[in-house]
């Protein structure tokens, strides 16, 4: 991995397309389990790899190459959520004032792709529940459910303690039990 | 009773549906397509210069020379130099007590007294 690393210092193309090739799958599958949607979660795949790419020179090999990749993922992820939700907010203003004629259009159930055709429609309920947790517990409970990260792992992915991502964690459950049981119940 | 142990049940079904289940993948020929968008967004000459401009530390440093040029012109000019002052008091000195220095022309015009006497 170190051979790797000094490769892609010095601009090795084929070591890039090595890094690319072997993380994009992780990377894709992290960004739409945040997002939940394929062109979003494509758009901050290729940003990832190209801040990867910009900021080697200053990836001083303190963590692993993937704890790095999932840390610009997360934190590209939760940005281009805001982004939306600001888009949204805005066009919500100006639909008040009469300045924006249509609405812009809520996005359909998201269904993971990798998900099994006995679970599809319980997984769907499940990121409906997801996308609506704070950004913190969405990313905890994608890095722990998707990607099976153990909570360390993500503490270092997330830069916060190991405590903190137990907490967030058993938030997240709490709060997804809760809408589902408001679900089943109505 | 029953209906709410389904409930918790089929919570505990949702809440593992995600278990065992594959990674999602980008498209086809993603590197591809990743190079298209990496050519494309390589900044220009001058992009590349507002972006080394926009640094912080470099954008900092540049105020604080301004700040510190202006604030050293507006001090000299409140203060003026220590050695005019200087000169101008060795000048009222001078003036004074007659020390003026004489010169070759003043030698010439106090000549023909001087032999008058």
């Amino acid at each position: 991995m170190a051979g790797l690393i000094d490769n892609l210092k010095q601009g090795d193309a084929s070591a890039f397309s090595n890094m690319v090739n072997t993380c994009k799958d992780m990377v894709y599958n992290t960004a739409i389990g945040i997002l939940q949607q394929a062109e979003d979660a494509e758009d901050v795949t290729q940003e990832v790899f190209i801040q990867a790419y910009e900021s080697m020179s200053s990836f001083k090999g303190e963590s692993s190459v993937s704890t790095w990749l999932y840390r610009i993922t997360v934190t590209k992820s939760l940005d281009h959520l805001r982004r939306k939700t600001r888009k949204k907010r805005w066009a919500k203003i100006t639909s008040l004032f009469g300045l924006q004629d249509a609405p812009v259009p809520e996005p359909a159930d998201f269904e993971h792709p990798g998900v099994t055709l006995a679970n599809k429609e319980r997984s769907t309920l499940l990121f409906r529940a997801v996308a609506r947790l704070p950004e913190n517990q969405k990313a905890v409970f994608v890095l722990h459910k998707l990607e099976g990260l153990p909570a360390k792992e993500i503490a270092a992915v997330m830069d916060i303690s190991l405590a903190s991502v137990e907490g967030l964690m058993h938030r997240a459950k709490a709060n997804l039990r809760e809408q589902l049981e408001k679900y089943y119940k109505s | 009773m029953r209906k709410s142990h389904d409930i918790e049940k089929e919570i505990d079904a949702v809440l593992n549906s995600m278990d065992g289940s594959g990674r999602a993948t980008p498209g086809d020929f993603f590197y591809t397509r990743l190079q298209a968008r990496m050519q494309q967004e390589q900044p220009s000459a001058i992009e590349r210069l507002a972006g080394f401009i926009a640094r912080p530390a470099v954008a900092i440093t540049g105020i604080a020379v301004i700040l510190l040029i202006n604030a050293v012109t507006l001090l000299k000019q409140w203060n003026p130099a220590p050695a005019r002052q200087e000169q101008v008091a060795l000048q009222a000195f001078a003036d004074e007590y007659n020390l003026s220095v004489v010169t070759f022309y003043d030698d010439e015009k106090h000549c023909p007294d001087d032999d008058a006497n």
